[in-house]
């Protein structure tokens, strides 16, 4: 019964110790993967999050949301859709910086009502005060998108006044307002808060300037001219919103009849800015046409030739770049402009092209979103085909590898040398045990241990002892040995005295030798039991490791095949999309030339009409 | 003279007409080429997202081959560091040895240092380390709650067996003392 009890006693100590053990590995694991995340390593993130699908409790949610904001971030939307039903459908106790990103990827994706679910999960409190505020512009603007404007309305007044967030949320807002035909005092309130509160930061000033055009764009459409003038004046003239803001309002100028105040912004914009701009071009055609309305015909037809042979120069570059785009490397050279070395979302993607005629032309194709995401896809592409290339070199190294360790286990010969080891080790022992016999001895023997000096000594007292002894025996009477005898005696008393003296020291002398010696055996002995154990272990650095390398190898190359063809797919149709592109944009040209080469035909028309109306043709001609 | 102006004027058209009518005529052509473009595009795309996903998976065993290949079960060594509130010491960089050899040093940034005061546990590295006892030393550098540069430092003894040994570097706050100190644990 004692034995029962003391048996169920160890088996559930055992239990719960390596039951604690598992909790703690499960924990610093746990905290591996928040280290992933939270330091914005997402791959490694990703190579944790299996483990916690099937673990129970806070981390398995936090992980859902983590996957399916990892997994939209991937264009996977239908696993992250049902991901994210499923966590809907539970009580998630996943961290708000989890559901930020996550609401993040949908509001990227415009999935407006699912950016609203999750931004609903989020604690203010939890959030740092940017990304708080960022998810305060998501969810006022998913409001716009969704048509609720009233609550829109009431979550930016909630907002910080002079955040980016709030200038960004008030910007969709006004946008909204105008679709929505609102005009009056409140739509002008709205647009001097936006552009008033506003950070002094190179984005604040871009979005200023963004809200001055859209608000300019608006009123010259409605008709109101000179309030758009006035917007267009407020903006900066180097930021990115420049050159609309040069043409509108040489426009705006026109429309009000001042038309020499028209000339000057779109000279300035031809001046600074790449003639392939469509602002630029509209503008090669603008000039021309205020100077035909102040009636400087002259001066408008020379520019209007002028303006044909730059469109006929632009026409020739982009018909060489259209025809030599198959082997252009723009595409190349922009992926190999790239800082980021991450793929998918977490890279940071600059959509600028290299600086050169190529780019001076394509730039604007780059401002397409749709095509940036393609450019992004094909550089994913490129990054993964490299990535699966060095993947399956290192395997083969491994390979390699492993077959060294194999061979290497198998010929090395650690059997004998463990028993030629152990063989010494026990003769060592042996040695000891014999030492410690001896000094246990030395107590009794009055001669014992001797040093070499003691030892000649001791030899010279017995050969002494016999010489005397023998003289004692031949010659007794002529001979007093009893001199001797007695020098014999007190000689060997004193060398007893001596040694005796000295004895306790070497005792102990010795001791420390054997006590030591001890140790070293000892550690012998352990090192010798963790080489057989190493030897035991040393298989399972190879052992069915090569199988497994071979099938990841496959997969790899198979992979890396798959890859490197829908890389090639992707830039063939990337250079169909430039060249349509280009093609399209000659088209313009042409368009752009049409009209510069009739409106040249019609000035030669009107001067001959006049000509021949002042009656200055002489006989032959009238004729 | 009136002639020559006239037909000056014709060809001019002509020239102007001949080179717009191709857009015209061309616009049907250019929509159906747009959308197989799309349709192309989107297939694309799909194709792109499949590798990726396949990318990330293999990920996953590449990551867990390698482990295991770099350091088998029998003599894996995983040497953690975390940090529990961290309100009386902030690391800037940790230096390890184990029995005077492989040093494991490690400088923090910000973002990391953040990381470990949220809760995270920093993977530092995975060592080999054949059976017996192996000895521990390490020392975090870093500054305490007054600013000022202070060593945390600490020698300890582990035991490996034939499974893989989780070894925890923590630094831990004592409010009683109202100091920061460095302690370890294995698993």
């Amino acid at each position: 019964m004692n034995f029962l009890l003391i048996f169920l006693l160890v088996f559930t100590a055992n239990h719960v110790y390596s039951q604690n053990n598992e909790q703690e590995v499960l924990r610093l694991k746990k905290g591996e993967y928040y280290y992933h995340y939270l330091t914005g390593d997402f791959p490694s993130a990703m190579n944790q999050l299996k483990q916690w699908r099937s673990s129970e409790g806070a981390i398995a949610d936090e992980a859902d949301v983590m996957e399916a904001a990892m997994l939209l971030s991937l264009g996977l939307h239908q696993k992250a859709q049902s991901i994210f039903l499923e966590i809907q459908g539970n009580d998630s106790n996943a961290s708000s910086q989890a559901w930020f990103y996550l609401a993040r990827r949908w509001f990227e994706l415009g999935e407006y009502s699912s950016a609203l679910a999750s931004i609903d999960n989020i604690e203010a409190l939890a959030l740092k005060p940017e990304m708080l505020g960022e998810a305060q512009f998501m969810k006022a603007a998913a409001f716009i998108e969704l048509g609720e404007h009233k609550k829109a309305q009431v979550m930016i007044l909630n907002m910080s006044r002079n955040s980016i967030w709030t200038g960004l949320a008030r910007h969709n807002y006004i946008l909204a307002m105008f679709d929505g035909n609102n005009s009056g005092q409140s739509l002008a309130l709205l647009i001097e808060d936006a552009t008033f509160y506003l950070p002094e930061t190179e984005e604040g000033k871009n979005l200023r300037d963004r809200i001055h055009l859209i608000s300019a764009l608006h009123f010259l459409q409605s008709g109101r001219n000179r309030s758009a003038e006035k917007h267009l004046k407020s903006m900066s003239l180097a930021g990115p919103y420049t050159p609309a803001a040069l043409l509108q309002y040489g426009w705006a100028k026109v429309e009000q009849g001042e038309y020499d105040q028209a000339l000057q912004p779109w000279r300035e914009l031809q001046a600074r800015y790449n003639r392939f701009d469509p602002e630029v071009m509209e503008s090669m055609l603008g000039v021309p046409h205020v100077l035909e309305l102040m009636n400087a015909n002259t001066q408008a037809l020379n520019i209007y030739e002028m303006t044909e042979k730059r469109l006929l120069s632009m026409k020739q570059l982009l018909t060489e770049v259209n025809k030599g785009l198959a082997v252009n490397t723009w595409l190349e050279d922009w992926v190999l402009q790239q800082n980021d070395q991450n793929w998918g979302w977490q890279a940071n993607i600059d959509s600028t092209l290299p600086f050169n005629d190529t780019s001076a032309v394509l730039q604007q194709l780059a401002s397409d979103k749709k095509i940036v995401n393609q450019m992004i896809e094909y550089r994913d592409l490129l990054l993964l085909t490299d990535y699966l290339t060095e993947k399956e070199e290192s395997l083969r190294l491994w390979i390699t590898l492993v077959d060294k360790r194999e061979r290497e286990s198998k010929t090395r010969i650690v059997l004998p040398i463990i028993k030629k080891a152990n063989e010494n080790l026990a003769e060592a022992k042996i040695n000891l045990k014999q030492m410690e016999g001896y000094l246990q001895r030395s107590n009794q023997d009055l001669f014992a241990l001797p040093n070499d000096h003691e030892e000649q000594k001791i030899n010279l007292l017995g050969k002494t002892a016999g010489t005397i002894e023998r003289l004692m025996n031949i010659n007794k009477a002529s001979r007093n040995v009893a001199t001797y005898q007695k020098r014999w005696t007190r000689v060997q008393g004193v060398f007893l005295w001596q040694m005796n003296t000295a004895k306790v020291q070497k005792q102990w002398g010795l001791k420390q030798q054997l006590v030591a010696m001890d140790r070293l055996i000892n550690n012998a002995e352990t090192q010798l039991i963790e080489t057989r154990l190493a030897n035991k272990w040393s298989p399972a650095s190879w052992k069915g490791m090569k199988a497994r390398i071979l099938t990841i190898l496959a997969k790899t190359s198979e992979l890396r095949d798959l890859s490197e063809k829908a890389r090639i797919e992707r830039k063939a149709a990337l250079l169909v999309e430039s060249s349509e592109f280009l093609n399209d944009f000659t088209h313009r040209i042409n368009d752009y030339l049409s009209q510069s080469r009739l409106s040249i035909a019609r000035l030669y028309d009107d001067a001959l009409q006049d000509y021949v109306a002042t009656g200055d043709l002489n006989a032959e001609e009238q004729q | 003279m009136r002639v020559i102006y006239l037909l000056l004027l014709s060809l001019m058209s002509i020239v102007s007409i001949a080179e717009a009518v191709p857009v015209s005529s061309a616009a049907t052509e250019n929509e159906k080429s747009a959308h197989a473009v799309v349709a192309q595009t989107s297939q694309l795309s799909a194709k792109a997202t499949s590798i990726k996903q396949s990318v990330l998976e293999l990920n996953r065993d590449l990551y867990q081959l390698e482990e295991e290949l770099l350091s088998p079960a029998t003599t894996r060594a995983a040497v953690y560091f975390s940090l529990s509130y961290g309100e009386f010491f902030e690391p800037y960089s940790i230096n390890i040895t184990v029995d005077d050899k492989q040093p494991i040093q490690y400088l923090y940034t910000k973002r990391q240092v953040s990381a470990l005061k949220q809760g995270a546990v920093q993977p530092l590295k995975n060592l080999n380390l054949g059976p017996g006892v192996h000895t521990i030393k390490a020392i975090a550098k870093g500054v305490d709650n007054n600013g000022k540069n202070r060593e945390l430092v600490l020698e300890e003894k582990v035991e490996k067996h034939d499974q893989p040994l989780y070894i925890e570097l923590k630094i831990q706050d004592n409010k009683e003392i109202q100091s920061a100190e460095l302690m370890m644990s294995q698993w």
